[in-house]
């Protein structure tokens, strides 16, 4: 069997979990190792806790019963998955308590599009479909590939879950692009601001990345840029087949999803609207997210007060 | 098929539930139970026969399948993808003319209804009992 880790350096340790080795404690990680799992779980597990204010305001304006309860129990299976998340890095040595109740609003790291105020149902269901797919296609990844056992174990449950919710989505989204002009505009106003957002969720381009420890270490298994091109493979085909549109196309002879602007661009965040005409760089994306967004403060606040007003 | 019919009397004294075919069926009954057998829960990893959610198949003489279903909370959240989903996997089948899908609350679903295939199941996938 292999050494202890504290007597590897950590490219002996990555060469083995790319042999397939598997981790199922702190006593067998690498200083590095626990470093990298850390900073993704965290983003995890904030992504999951935060998206759950995020969805609640409008899941209380669902048009039916049926609806209602669907967007509800999506909540709580979000609640669910940021537990299972923060209970990992608990074994690691963190304070759940503490990352959750005594960390200030800046200090969060969920993705971006869960820093945004989400103002009708459209965009609700259209965020359960695009973000929520965004999600599956990250955490898919890590449930087949990651080296990170427990994590595996984990997720088996919260795959199932996050089905369900893009199941919900897809089937309003495609309710509500059926139904009539209005309701089809609103679906296409949502897509139109969160399908670039969610292509910046999956990160930086690969050639843009000098070393990806995650990978490295085999915490996930693919890349930002194959992940991408994964969620654009199952997301455009949906887009297409009820009739929306969106900011990319499927290339023949490339044989690959090319996005139709030079990504990244500029976000105006109070009429959430991209400046297709206002390329930036990675570096200015990364402040944007640093900043965080315009319903971060509101989240936060509404996770860390432990009361909801069921009334305004 | 995974559920028998009768299930054991538990702990509370509820049961022995009589759920699931009992051997009566006839072999478009049987093909239906087998088919509501393959519509996966969409929550949880096991299909709605092995989650005991059908309580009873009839196909009357006109072919209507009349299909008595439960559920575990009142508020299921997949209410509706589950009558979908059980109209949509019966209707196309040769023979069935119609659906009919009677929700009941008598007896109330009990995690007593799994059986030891939909228990290990849940376990592996990390869901307690």
């Amino acid at each position: 069997m292999s050494a202890n880790p504290a007597t590897l350096t950590e490219e002996e340790f990555k060469e083995q979990l790319q042999n397939g080795k598997m981790v199922e404690s702190e006593a067998e990680m690498t200083e590095g190792y626990k470093k990298a799992l850390k900073q993704i779980l965290l983003v995890s597990a904030d992504t999951e806790l935060m998206s759950a204010p995020a969805y609640y305001e409008q899941s209380l304006n669902a048009p039916s019963l049926d609806a209602r309860a669907s967007c509800v129990s999506v909540i709580q299976d979000e609640l669910g998955h940021g537990h299972i998340a923060y209970r990992l890095l608990e074994d690691l040595g963190e304070d759940r308590e503490d990352l959750i109740f005594n960390r200030e609003p800046h200090e969060f790291h969920n993705t971006y599009g869960f820093d945004q105020h989400i103002d009708n149902f459209a965009e609700l269901v259209c965020a359960h479909g695009l973000f929520d797919r965004a999600g599956i296609t990250l955490l898919g990844d890590i449930h087949e590939n990651t080296s990170y056992a427990p994590w595996k174990r984990a997720l088996t449950k919260v795959s199932k879950e996050e089905q369900f919710h893009l199941r919900h989505g897809e089937t309003w989204m495609r309710r509500l692009a059926n139904k009539n002009e209005t309701t089809k505009a609103k679906v296409q106003e949502a897509v139109d601001w969160m399908f670039p957002m969610a292509l910046e969720w999956f990160g930086l381009p690969d050639d843009k990345k000098q070393h990806d420890d995650q990978l490295e270490y085999r915490i996930k298994g693919l890349s930002n840029d194959e992940l991408r091109q994964d969620w654009m493979d199952r997301t455009l085909p949906f887009l297409d087949e009820i009739g929306i549109d969106c900011p990319a196309h499927y290339d023949e002879e490339a044989d690959e999803y090319v996005i139709d602007y030079e990504f990244p661009v500029a976000f105006d965040e109070a009429n959430k609207e991209w400046r297709f005409d206002e390329p930036i760089s990675w570096d200015d994306v990364i402040d944007r997210w640093r900043a965080r967004g315009p319903a971060n403060e509101k989240y936060v606040n509404l996770i860390q007060s432990g009361k909801i007003d069921v009334m305004p | 098929m995974s559920k028998t019919s009768k299930t054991d009397v538990d702990e509370l004294g509820f049961g022995p539930f009589d759920i699931g075919p009992d051997g009566t069926e006839s072999e478009l009954e049987r093909d239906v139970w087998a088919n509501l057998d393959q519509i996966p829960d969409p929550h949880i990893p096991l299909s709605l026969v092995e989650m005991a959610m059908i309580y009873d198949v009839e196909v009357d003489r006109d072919g209507v399948a009349n299909v008595d279903v439960s559920f575990p909370c009142m508020g299921c959240p997949a209410y509706e993808f589950i009558h979908d989903d059980i109209r949509g996997c019966l209707r196309t089948m040769d023979g069935i003319t119609g659906v009919d899908i009677d929700v009941v609350w008598d007896p109330v679903w009990s995690k007593d209804m799994l059986d030891d295939d939909a228990r290990e199941k849940l376990r592996e996938s990390g869901i307690a009992l």
